[in-house]
């Protein structure tokens, strides 16, 4: 096929697809333990954490990666004294992420370096965001495994889990930093866009086919590949902007589900 | 732990704060300083403002309404900047879409006092075209609608500054307006615009000079800001993205680019300060081609200011790039 | 051997005493009844048991034991509603009652084949066998509180904590569990403690009555029980037989 002629192409599919089996991964538990918006203010909060770490001279990275964990970890405690409102978390990190983000960059002296790192695009990142995307992929594929059963426990039943003898805060702990670091590296390789809704609309997808919850994990993952794949092809011949394309390429498979299970009903 | 991150942040933002304010001081403190002499001027972004400070000289101050290092595409004015523009006799602005929020300020000013000026004013401006300049060479047409679609709301191409004869209508304009709003310096406005009008001749004369010999005339950039440069010279630019820096380019596109430039043999990607250099890195990657900075002057870092760079030196040294690319 | 010895157990929420001075005895194969009204703290009174809260006032021993927290493993738990909240979860039965194998499978390992055996063997007891693919939100909610039940058995626990298992269960769904509970209470030696509201039904199964009320614990006769009971409400307890024709599954 000629869109694999280009290298950019050939990097744009694996970073895609390494993202699209690690981020609906993280999604599933996301979404069933009512945190879907996590994804946004994680993201909004590793914006901030570039801007502070350019303004402090700090390497920006590691300031969005460090504001990203502190974030999620501040999303894990509030949502600790109100579980019932986890929502009520999400929105306060994410407010106080767009509002520490907006104001500090204010004061960033080289804008340039500052839009380099808002800036992600599945067609455009470089090679140390490439190896960052791998190693986060793997680190975050082998944790999904291992804890599996865990998170499973804990998200269907966090106060059974506990009583069971799971570790709950240590593995809530371990999703946590790993659904931040992912956000952090991935939207500053394929953008916010991409890295936010992959967290959703494949789950909301899935879970419409009502399955088990391995088989809910499988067809999350399934249907994020597809999107990534058919995004960027249909992209490419239809020059569209990749990461819109991927993202309504997921709505419309949501919206085809949808009336196709209201028509098979009636 | 919790209450220790909340302090940090809070340090962190008193810190920056101060920081910012100190940074800003030197601009903010000329408009502040010997306001009853001097005529105060609003000026849009940095071409403005650099053109405001030569023809106003000493009679006038004037302050960058975007901060340095700022993007003006994406810029709005704040509450802030509104009451600077309430207090000041003269705004110059660009104009031609470039600063889209001009006529919403403008119809809630009650300023009445305020002498405005389009300095795009009477630039016979070029159309918003996404790429115009090698499109009958290898596109069909049915690609050509659907960029036109794109960029509806975008038609004219804003960035006249860039040619040196429309930097000197443009500084006709400013120093018409300064006349209006303080004729006493009549003489002084007019013996300024006379000195760098000559010197914008001088640098069309260099541009015209340099780049007429050269080889190539193809030039790729990430943002499509040259095309009154390449009117001028003879040049064709292909933009990877258009009007508007820092959207995400579409990949069809890119490959066409790579193609162009291998098939072409450009040596030189060029990307600007302001922007992502992400896309422009890509293509040359993908294509052996180096990357360079050819600045569309929509904003210099503050350490370029500080250095005391101006148009002028900012043109030869696109000049110079644009002469190595195309050897 | 004790099973669970409460000696002067205090407890007070936000500084209002809930209850004071508790204390009683679980032997085993007891199958014990806790009433009492709403905020009497019959759950709170749980969740001392199983360390979920902790009181400085008074002790809680468990199987003859310190209460460490080893201990508690082996106590299977119902939490109240649980069976209602996350109707909507993609989850199995079998998925659900295999994530109390935790301990038996291991941090950080995979269920085995023995381990997917044991969770068939619990769904059997509680007559679920057939429902171990279906999704948990496609059940009744007396299903559910039987996958629930099931959940809890898989780990074989020596005592069985209920808290309000009939609340939002149909009234044949209500007998049957609690028949079911009293053949293992019988057969298997599983010692029960059981909130309920739902006295009229449970009286029959149960062999004590422990009532909180006013901040302290009394333990009932259970025939003078009875008795005042079926003068208060001019019915006697349901009969067997009529639960048998209703609750089967």
């Amino acid at each position: 096929m000629a869109l694999f002629e280009y290298e950019f192409m050939r990097r744009a599919f694996i970073v895609g697809l390494l993202l699209a089996v690690i981020i609906p991964c993280i999604g599933v538990v996301v979404v069933l333990k009512r945190l879907t918006m996590i994804g946004d203010a994680l993201s909004h909060s590793s914006l901030a954490g570039v801007a502070a770490g350019l303004v402090m001279g700090v390497n920006p990275i590691l300031g969005a990666g460090v504001t990203c964990v502190v974030a999620a970890l501040g999303i894990e405690t509030i949502r600790k004294k109100m579980p019932q409102y986890s929502d009520i978390a999400i929105a306060v990190v994410l407010s106080s992420s767009i509002g520490m983000a907006g104001v500090l960059s204010g004061f960033v002296k080289n804008a340039a370096n500052f839009n380099s790192f808002l800036f992600g695009s599945i067609v455009a990142f470089s090679d140390f965001e490439m190896t960052l995307v791998v190693c986060v992929s793997f680190a975050v594929m082998l944790a999904f495994v291992l804890l599996y059963k865990e998170l499973f426990f804990i998200a269907f039943d966090e106060r059974a889990a506990r009583l069971a003898g799971v570790p709950v805060g240590m593995v809530n702990n371990i999703f946590t930093v790993l659904t931040a670091i992912t956000v952090s590296i991935a939207s500053r390789t394929v953008g916010v866009l991409i890295v936010s809704s992959m967290m959703v609309i494949p789950v909301a997808c899935a879970m419409q086919l009502r399955a088990s919850y391995k088989r809910t994990v499988i067809y999350s993952v399934c249907f994020a590949v597809a999107f990534t794949a058919a995004g960027l092809y249909v992209s490419y011949y239809a020059r569209l902007k990749p990461g819109g394309t991927i993202v309504l390429l997921g709505v419309a498979c949501l919206i085809l589900i949808l009336s196709a299970k209201k028509l098979l009903k009636f | 732990m919790k209450r220790f991150c909340m302090t940090l942040w809070v340090c962190v933002a008193a810190l920056v704060l101060l920081e910012g304010w100190g940074g800003y001081s030197p601009v903010m403190g000329a408009v502040n300083e010997n306001k009853s002499q001097k005529l105060s001027v609003l000026a849009s972004f940095y071409p403005m403002y650099d053109f405001a400070v030569k023809i106003g000289g000493e009679r006038v101050s004037v302050t960058n309404m975007v901060p340095a290092g700022m993007e003006p595409h994406d810029w709005e004015p704040a509450a802030a900047d509104i009451a600077e523009l309430e207090k000041a006799a003269v705004f110059v602005y660009n104009g031609a879409g470039m600063e889209h929020w001009v006529s919403d300020v403008l119809g809630v000013l009650q300023n009445r006092a305020l002498i405005t000026v389009e300095a795009s004013k009477g630039i016979k401006l070029l159309e918003g075209h996404h790429h115009e300049s090698h499109e009958d060479e290898h596109e069909d047409e049915h690609e050509d609608e659907e960029h036109d679609h794109e960029h509806e709301d975008e038609v004219h191409d804003p960035h006249v500054w860039l040619s040196p004869v429309y930097a000197k209508a443009e500084l006709e304009n400013i120093k018409n307006a300064l006349v209006q709003a303080d004729p006493e310096g009549k003489s002084y406005y007019e013996a300024n615009y006379e000195k760098y009008a000559a010197e914008c001749d001088a640098l069309d004369k260099e541009f015209t000079n340099i780049l007429a010999p050269l080889p190539k005339k193809d030039i790729v950039v990430t943002h499509q800001a040259f095309g009154y440069i390449c009117e001028r010279y003879g040049l064709r630019q292909v933009p990877i993205e258009g009007l508007s820096p820092d959207s995400e380019p579409d990949p069809g596109r890119m490959a066409e680019i790579i193609d162009f430039v291998k098939e072409h043999g450009v040596k030189v990607i060029f990307f600007e300060e302001l922007a992502s250099p992400k896309v422009a890195e890509t293509i040359a990657k993908a294509t052996g081609a180096a990357t360079d900075m050819l600045s569309p002057m929509e904003g210099l870092g503050e350490e370029e200011i500080a250095s005391g760079i101006d148009y002028f030196a900012v043109m030869r040294r696109n000049l110079k790039s644009l002469a190595a690319a195309l050897q | 051997m004790c099973v669970v010895r409460v000696e002067n157990l205090g407890f007070s929420y936000g500084g209002e005493p809930v209850f004071s001075q508790v204390s009683f005895a679980v032997r085993k194969g007891d199958f014990v009844v806790v009433i009492g009204a709403n905020g009497a703290g019959k759950s709170t009174l749980f969740r001392l048991i199983l360390g979920e809260l902790a009181s400085p006032k008074g002790k809680i021993r468990l199987f003859g034991d310190d209460s460490r927290p080893r201990e508690r493993r082996a106590i299977g738990y119902l939490p109240q509603n649980g069976s209602l909240a996350n109707g909507d979860f993609p989850a199995t039965v079998e998925e659900i009652v295999m994530s109390n194998l935790f301990l038996q499978i291991g941090f950080l390992r995979f269920p085995k084949k023995e381990h997917r055996e044991k969770v068939r063997e619990s769904l059997e007891r509680v007559g679920m066998a057939a429902f171990a693919k279906r999704l948990i939100g496609d059940l009744s909610g007396g299903q559910r509180q039987r996958v629930m039940l099931a959940r809890a058995l898989v780990s074989d626990p020596e005592l069985l904590m209920l808290d309000e298992p009939t609340s939002g269960v149909d009234l044949p769904s209500i007998v049957s569990m609690f028949e079911l509970l009293s053949r293992m209470n019988g057969t298997q030696g599983i010692t029960v403690m059981m909130i309920t509201h739902d006295v009229d039904n449970i009286l029959e199964y149960a062999s004590r009555v422990l009532c909180l009320e006013k901040g302290s614990l009394v333990e009932l006769e259970k025939t003078q029980f009875i008795e005042e009971l079926s003068h208060k409400h001019k019915h006697p307890a349901r009969s067997r037989e009529g639960a048998k024709r209703h609750g089967s599954f």
